[in-house]
């Protein structure tokens, strides 16, 4: 009779434990579950970042940089020379690569004024090259837009913000 | 009472006794009758203890619980990232011309040089833009349409709030760091996360410090 009192005891101990054990598992996946959805949130911040340093190279690339050593930087000079130019295209991994000037910040796609050599540098959009392709998507990154200007019989140079927008064709499967 | 309790007491054995009775009259096996061990009520007052126990091992399960996700989400405070974009800003401000010329024109100053301009401006050596403009006022002004313009601060939009810091830092630590300009617009409330970055000028080569520039942005929801 005591044995089979014992027994149930046990029984009951080892159903408890159980539950606990389950109890501690399901918790245990519920905090695994958050810490791999931050880890994926990361993982995109960390894919766009290394986006945002590619685009900064190409502001530091020969074909772009500013003469005066300034990191981050667009000689708009060579940037003008540059405008749809299909060499390009294959030159650097984006779909597609154009520069807004500070006067273009807060306009429409439509009210931009698209730069040329007639009308450089009264003018606020510069399309470098457009694949065109139908699924893109556009990561911008700031920098320094720079341009020789003549006053008083000096040279010198005019820095503006300006934006540098990188188009990357997305896969189809995302 | 005590006659209830009796009568209680006196009716489980009854049914205890029945049931033992129906197993062994059925020419039960062994394990049906371990099912009806099973059923067998046990003592009043040892079920009260096992249920205490039970009771308190759910509370104590649920406490450990409870202290486990509070330090999972209790700590309630928004994360404050560095970004890449924000620096990028930073950097490229810096290059931007403005329109105040101090020695001759057109050498118009840097957002960099207004800075520092304005800093030793700010020591008692007095320097105005040659159109008679105060330098840190010349700055705060650039300053704050570079930036608003360029982030699109507003309530609706991603960027709802900045801050902007400018600040120098004394190579010796003991000292207090000196404020040279603050710019804020919107609330730092609700904010889904706080981006930054930020940005040093070396005030002069001979190592006296720095200036150090940071920005904050509140990224709305």
């Amino acid at each position: 009779m005591k044995t089979k009192k014992a027994q149930l005891k046990i029984m009951e101990m080892s159903f408890m434990l159980l539950a606990v054990f389950l109890f501690f598992v399901l918790v245990g996946l519920f905090g695994l579950t958050i810490f791999y959805s931050n880890l994926k949130d990361k993982a995109t911040k960390i894919d766009e970042e290394r986006t945002l340093s590619a685009l900064s190279s190409i502001g530091d690339s020969p074909e772009l940089s500013c003469i005066a050593g300034k990191s981050n930087c667009i000689d708009g000079d060579r940037l003008i020379s540059m405008i749809n130019n299909k060499k390009y295209e294959k030159f650097w991994p984006f779909s597609s690569l154009k520069v807004i000037k500070f006067s273009g910040f807060n306009k429409n796609e439509t009210e931009l004024n698209e730069c040329t050599f007639a009308n450089y540098p009264d003018c606020d959009l510069f399309i470098i090259y457009d694949k065109k392709v139908s699924n893109e998507r556009a990561i911008s990154s700031f920098v320094a837009f720079c341009r020789k200007e003549y006053e008083n019989g000096y040279t010198y140079d005019k820095c503006e913000l300006a934006k540098i927008i990188a188009g990357t064709k997305l896969k189809s499967s995302e | 009472m005590k006659l209830l309790k009796e009568i209680n007491v006196k009716s489980k054995k009854m049914i205890n006794y029945k049931i033992f009775k129906i197993a062994k009259s059925k020419h039960s096996n062994s394990r049906l009758e371990s099912v009806f061990n099973f059923l067998r009520l046990p003592n009043p007052k040892c079920s009260q203890h096992e249920i205490a126990g039970f009771v308190l091992i759910v509370v104590i399960v649920s406490i450990i619980g409870l202290i486990f996700l509070s330090f999972m989400f209790g700590s309630g405070e928004i994360n404050e990232q560095t970004s890449v974009e924000v620096s990028h800003l930073l950097g490229a401000i810096m290059y931007v011309t403005t329109d105040c010329a101090i020695n001759y024109i057109p050498q118009y100053r840097e957002m960099q040089d207004l800075i520092k301009d304005c800093y030793k401006d700010q020591s008692l050596d007095y320097r105005d833009c040659l159109d008679g403009r105060d330098v840190c006022k010349v700055l705060e002004q650039e300053l704050k349409e570079v930036i608003e313009k360029g982030l699109e601060i507003r309530e609706d939009a991603p960027n709802k709030a900045y801050s902007l810091d400018v600040y120098y830092s004394p190579r010796d630590e003991t000292i207090a760091r000196e404020d040279i300009l603050l710019l804020k617009k919107g609330s730092f409330m609700n904010c889904s996360s706080i981006v930054g970055g930020g940005h040093f000028l070396p005030v002069s080569s001979l190592g006296g410090g720095n200036i150090d520039v940071t920005l904050r942005v509140c990224k709305g929801k």
